[in-house]
């Protein structure tokens, strides 16, 4: 355990160093410098740098004229509220459709679901968006083309996340709202879940199938348990855990997914944010949004890390 | 604005079906229609809530005319001079003094932190223009301290002093006699602030809400504002006209001009702002409402003379000749202009008839370049407008076919674009060799033109981005704004327009027509000839078949 | 890899009908970017200015002229989408080259470092690898400024970690083998160790790898047009005249859709020769 300690303690070291190295050479191409350095050289002014960040001073954007750190947190709500409702729908949809797939393994549906899962694992999500658009809103009329909730709605910015803050209105609105911005999220939602969910259902597929060749589900056949009962109780469980260690790179896929499908839906969220200050060239805004998106990128992999040792004994052991 | 579609009742009922049973029955909903709420689709977050500080379109729209009022304003429609904050003027025989009485009883809006005491009076009539004026004002430097229309105009030379005669009458005293200076007035820098609220602001210790949380006399109140997402306003009922029709507007901040137009084709919007010329044509096709009318700007290629080889005037004739601008006209505004062969539009009472038309001619332009010593051609810039507005609704597109033309004649061109601030901001420093810009003119006045992009003041520090400065040229233009001589003026600008053509410190491009796209059931929409859009009149009038107004 | 190594793959390969589907589409997908210039019926950049937004012949009013129409410039889409494909594919291999240069020269000196060197380098390359590859190539783009060059160098950076930790792994599993051993034991140097020795041995890893690389290369020079930060119109480039078509998409689908299907369908094919490829390698994995 102590071991393992070390080896996440010193990826996140790297890790941190890295990213903040990066970070702070970007913040040094503006016009203006981010902040004011006691020190004249590189290094020592890295090291101020790091003092500023960890003082919560993360740079003043001359364009918004805020401290970024205020533009990032008011589009950051936005953002996670797409990815959440994104990865709920990638992990719910990939894994039904991978135990189905295994399920009828070679069969008619098992090959439909395969090429479905590849075509949306090769989909560039920025064309599939536009497509999406074109067909739900502007064709069909089902779903809006844009924004978080119909301007009917007047919902004051509570705690920013649209979902929260329409329920948090209901005494005036009923649940109307709610469904509102639900409906909103929808399109932008299926885009952004569309490579994660192909991925989860290989995976899980795959995973499944090497599952129910083992020893012990062969012994739980011969005792004359159903196959639903096998893949629902025994195999799953099981086949859950590679599936688990994949999801950091999930995580990667819809951070970088999020960014374009915001841009396509003018999602008011982190990505639209950075997107138009690389435009602008805000680099404190620029260093600030990656910093942030790349911490909790690292964040939610350390923690997967652990989970996944923590589940899976033989990880525990030094390799 | 409808938001009920059938498919989305379905939703809402099986996700209530779904997920609730208290909900309220759809019923409810539609009684939630207000039909009061408009949406106007805008093109961009304004910079500031105080159009003082800033010289953007966008701004204004979101402020001038919504939050804030004017001395005097436009006659809807025309640009006429009317009373509005000023019930009435007289102007002194030798035109340096303008005396206004001010309409009684005008209110200001309230807000969390103030509550009017007192009505409009002469106090916040000085206040707003010291601000701009005087260096030791306590509010000058807050915010910034930069007033870019105000010393862009001069008006910093022009304004010797504003007295209080008594609460309900000032009077300007001006340096020189100004004809143009009602019409300046009527400009949205000029819109008029509250002192009353900057005195409590500056107890409190935050001058700087003066222009983030505003307090105007205007039809509309600023309600709440969600940076690069919505601006929401509600009526002021006490406003001095009455209150507007609708009860609540939304500028839903839509930069993308393909987003903006799929929105309104959607019905999420009631109004458009800047549909691209190619929105135009399928409006007409589906027979949307367009309103339209002949606008008072111009696009145009400016060349910066201070930089070779656009310091030859032939260079910059010949680069001229080699624009097809029947093509420009063609693809780039679908035909929604007209080609600009001055800087001032043919509607105006300035315009030179006699000057004439640049012709598109490769060949000649060749043999002009050679005659200037380029027979082998040159590398240039063209930085184009990185955003769309109404007097040029794609630069970039605009670039891409001056390339080619401007290949023919062996020149080559990079295309050169940043976001708009930076935009201007690089520009302004003079980092271009030529620049495709254009002027949304805030006043009817042909001064108004030449002065901010022509002249050597605005050469200097402001917008004439040719960095040209011609003594004959800012002579004449002097003259003819202090002249208060119709007759005069006209000849001053005729022989200036003469002088313009000969020295082509610029290619005109277009003069753009000003289009909104709006909703058949909106009505009462008022797009001035300068461009301010007014919604106070705008209502609803019932079409029951909301359905028929999305397109295929 | 033994010639009857690569025999028994290219028989499971050939055996397997959606990699050859794809090796298909992906021979036509080169054909039309090797050949295709040539045969384009106009110059990509010429504007009919009487022809804006012509539709496809399948529509009512398409015309034989610019079978797959025009877009709001005049401009024949089909010759767009032809050169489109040649800098599309072109880029996509610079991109991929040099990244599998570098990153398996990187990954071969982390096999043979000392461990202490190797874990840090490897460290870095988990970093680059677990941060978000879009957010990666912006921030490159932040640096040295949005454009073609540019955005190619981000994309090759990002792609490198991959090379490195797959070259850096192979070679270290190969490196515990008996074989090696016995060769080291003969006195062989770690240059000819590599090259004679481990180098056949990984090469099937870093062809599956190579070619997962395309599509992702692929994808993210496109998303770079698409955003702005990449090539730069009035460059056919499929993600950047997805970008312009925006601005019409209920009024001209075809200009979204076109370039949007040429790229779809280049990525789906090389992911199914990717596939294909996996599975003949590794019979383990074999479905």
């Amino acid at each position: 355990m102590f071991r393992l300690l070390i080896r996440h303690g010193t990826t996140l070291f790297v890790s941190l160093f890295g990213l903040t190295l990066l970070t702070f050479v970007l913040s040094q191409q503006g016009d203006e410098a981010l902040h004011l350095y006691q020190s004249q050289h590189f290094i020592g002014q890295y090291f101020e740098y790091l003092q500023f960040l960890l003082a919560g001073d993360w740079g003043f954007s001359s364009i918004h004229n805020r401290p970024v750190l205020y533009d990032f947190l008011l589009h950051f709500p936005a953002t996670i509220e797409l990815v959440v409702l994104a990865l709920l729908f990638a992990i719910v949809f990939g894994l039904t459709l991978g135990i189905m797939a295994a399920n009828r393994r070679g069969k008619w549906l098992d090959n439909t679901l395969m090429g479905v899962t590849l075509a949306g694992y090769s989909m560039p999500i920025y064309w599939w968006g536009m497509l999406l658009v074109l067909l739900f809103s502007l064709t069909l009329g089902w779903t809006p083309v844009a924004g978080r909730i119909d301007y009917v709605y007047d919902i004051p910015p509570v705690t920013r996340f649209m979902l929260i803050d329409s329920l948090l209105s209901q005494g005036q609105y009923g649940f109307d709202a709610f469904f509102n911005a639900l409906l909103h999220l929808i399109l932008p939602a299926i885009t952004l879940s569309t490579i994660p969910m192909a991925i989860i259902a290989r995976m899980t597929r795959s995973s499944l199938l090497g599952v129910l060749k083992a020893e012990y589900i062969r012994t739980a056949r011969s005792k004359g348990l159903s196959q639903q009962r096998i893949i629902w109780i025994h195999a799953l469980r099981n086949a859950l855990i590679p599936i688990l260690t994949i999801s950091g790179v999930q995580v990667s896929i819809i951070m970088s997914g999020v960014i374009i499908t915001e841009y396509i839906f003018a999602w008011p969220g982190v990505g639209k944010w950075l997107l138009e200050a690389v435009s602008r060239r805000d680099f404190a805004s620029i260093q600030a949004g990656i910093l942030a998106l790349s911490l909790l990128v690292i964040a939610f992999n350390l923690a997967l890390d652990l989970l996944a040792s923590y589940m899976n004994p033989r990880l525990r052991r030094p390799s | 604005m409808s938001i009920q579609t059938p498919s989305k009742s379905l939703f809402l009922a099986l996700f209530s079906g779904f997920l609730c049973w208290s909900c309220q029955p759809q019923d409810d909903l539609d009684s939630l229609q207000q039909d009061s709420l408009l949406v106007y689709c805008s093109e961009g977050s304004p910079d500031s809530f105080n159009p003082q500080l800033v010289s953007s379109g966008t701004s204004y729209d979101a402020t001038a005319h919504t939050i804030y009022n004017q001395l005097v304003t436009y006659t809807p429609g025309t640009t006429d001079i009317a009373p509005s904050l000023a019930e009435s003027w007289q102007i002194s025989d030798d035109g340096t003094r303008y005396r206004f009485k001010l309409r009684d009883n005008v209110r200001f809006h309230g807000n969390e932190v103030f509550t009017p005491t007192r009505p409009l009076n002469a106090d916040d009539i000085i206040f707003s223009f010291n601000r701009q004026r005087l260096d030791d004002h306590p509010y000058h430097s807050i915010s910034g301290g930069r007033y870019p229309y105000f010393y862009s105009q001069g008006l910093d030379q022009l304004i010797l002093d504003i007295n209080k005669v008594s609460d309900s009458e000032v009077e300007f005293v001006l340096s020189r006699p100004e004809s143009p200076f009602l019409a300046i007035l009527a400009t949205p820098f000029a819109s008029i602030l509250s002192a009353e609220y900057a005195d409590v602001l500056q107890v409190m210790e935050k001058p700087e809400w003066i222009d983030s949380r505003p307090i105007g006399t205007g039809p509309f109140r600023l309600k709440r504002y969600e940076p690069d997402s919505h601006i929401r306003y509600e009526a002021f009922a006490a406003h001095f006209k009455g209150s507007p029709k609708v009860t609540d507007l939304v500028y839903s901040i839509t930069p993308d001009a393909a987003m903006r137009f799929a929105r309104f084709s959607a019905g999420e919007c009631d109004i458009m702002s800047n549909p691209l010329p190619v929105h135009l044509r399928i409006a007409r096709q589906n027979k949307l409402t367009i309103l339209e009318v002949p606008g008072f700007n111009v696009a145009y290629w400016a060349f910066n003379v201070e930089k070779p080889p656009f310091h030859d005037v032939k260079v910059r004739q010949a680069l001229s000749m080699a624009i097809n601008r029947e093509a420009i006209l063609k693809a780039v505004y679908d035909r929604q202009a007209q080609i600009a062969t001055s800087p001032i539009p043919p509607s105006s009472w300035a315009y030179n008839k006699q000057v004439s038309r640049v012709r598109y001619n490769s060949q000649q332009a060749k043999q002009l370049l050679a005659e200037a010593g380029y027979e082998n051609g040159f590398t240039i810039d063209i930085w184009a407008m990185p955003i769309q507005r109404a007097y040029n609704p794609n630069a970039r597109k605009m670039a891409e076919m001056m390339q080619q033309d401007l290949e023919k004649i062996g020149v080559k061109a990079r295309i050169i674009s940043y976001e708009w601030g930076t935009f201007l901001a690089r520009v302004g420093q003079g980092l271009h060799h030529s620049v495709l810009l254009g002027w949304n003119a805030d006043n009817g006045d042909p001064s108004n033109f030449l002065n901010p992009l022509l002249s050597c003041a605005s050469a200097r520090s402001g917008n004439n981005y040719a960095k040209w400065c011609h003594p004959e040229f800012d002579q004449l233009i002097l003259k003819a704004s202090q002249s208060s001589d119709v007759d005069k003026r006209k000849e001053y600008y005729l022989q200036a327009q003469t002088l313009f053509k000969q020295e082509a410190p610029w290619l005109t491009i277009a003069h753009a027509n000003k289009s909104l796209l709006s909703q058949p059931d909106v009505s009462g929409l008022v797009i001035s000839p300068v461009g301010n859009i007014e919604f106070d009149n705008v209502t609803f009038t019932n079409t029951d078949d909301k359905s028929a107004e999305g397109m295929d | 890899m033994t010639l009857s190594n690569s025999k028994l793959a290219w028989q499971v390969f050939s055996h397997n009908k959606s990699a050859m589907t794809g090796s298909l589409i992906l021979l036509i997908v080169l054909l039309m970017s090797l050949i295709g210039p040539w045969f384009a019926p106009h110059d990509p950049a010429q504007q009919f200015s009487d022809k804006i937004l012509t539709p496809p012949l399948w529509y009512d009013n398409g015309d034989f002229v610019t079978p797959l129409g025009t877009d709001d410039l005049g401009r024949d889409m089909l010759s767009r989408l032809l050169h489109g494909a040649r800098l599309s594919l072109k880029l996509t291999l610079m991109v991929v080259f040099a990244a599998a240069f570098i990153g398996i020269i990187l990954g071969a000196a982390a096999a043979f470092l000392n461990s202490g060197l190797r874990s840090l380098l490897m460290r870095f390359m988990d970093l680059l690898l677990s941060l978000p590859s879009l957010l990666l190539a912006i921030a490159i783009v932040a640096m040295i400024g949005p454009g073609l060059p540019n955005a190619v160098y981000a994309v090759v950076i990002v792609l490198i970690p991959q090379f490195v930790k797959v070259t850096q792994s192979a070679i270290s599993e190969e490196l515990g083998k008996d074989y090696v051993m016995a060769a080291r034991l003969d006195g062989a140097g770690h240059i000819r160790l590599l090259l004679h020795h481990v180098w056949p041995n990984i090469i099937p890893a870093l062809i599956v790898q190579l070619t997962f690389s395309f599509s992702t290369a692929l994808l993210d020079i496109a998303a770079l047009g698409f955003l702005g930060l990449g090539a730069q119109p009035p460059m056919a480039e499929w993600g950047t005249m997805l970008s312009e078509a925006r601005a019409f998409i209920q009024f001209a689908p075809w200009t979204m859709t076109l370039p949007g299907l040429a790229i779809f369908l280049t990525v789906l094919s090389i992911n199914l020769v990717g596939d294909g490829l996996r599975d003949a390698f590794d019979p383990r994995l074999n479905r």
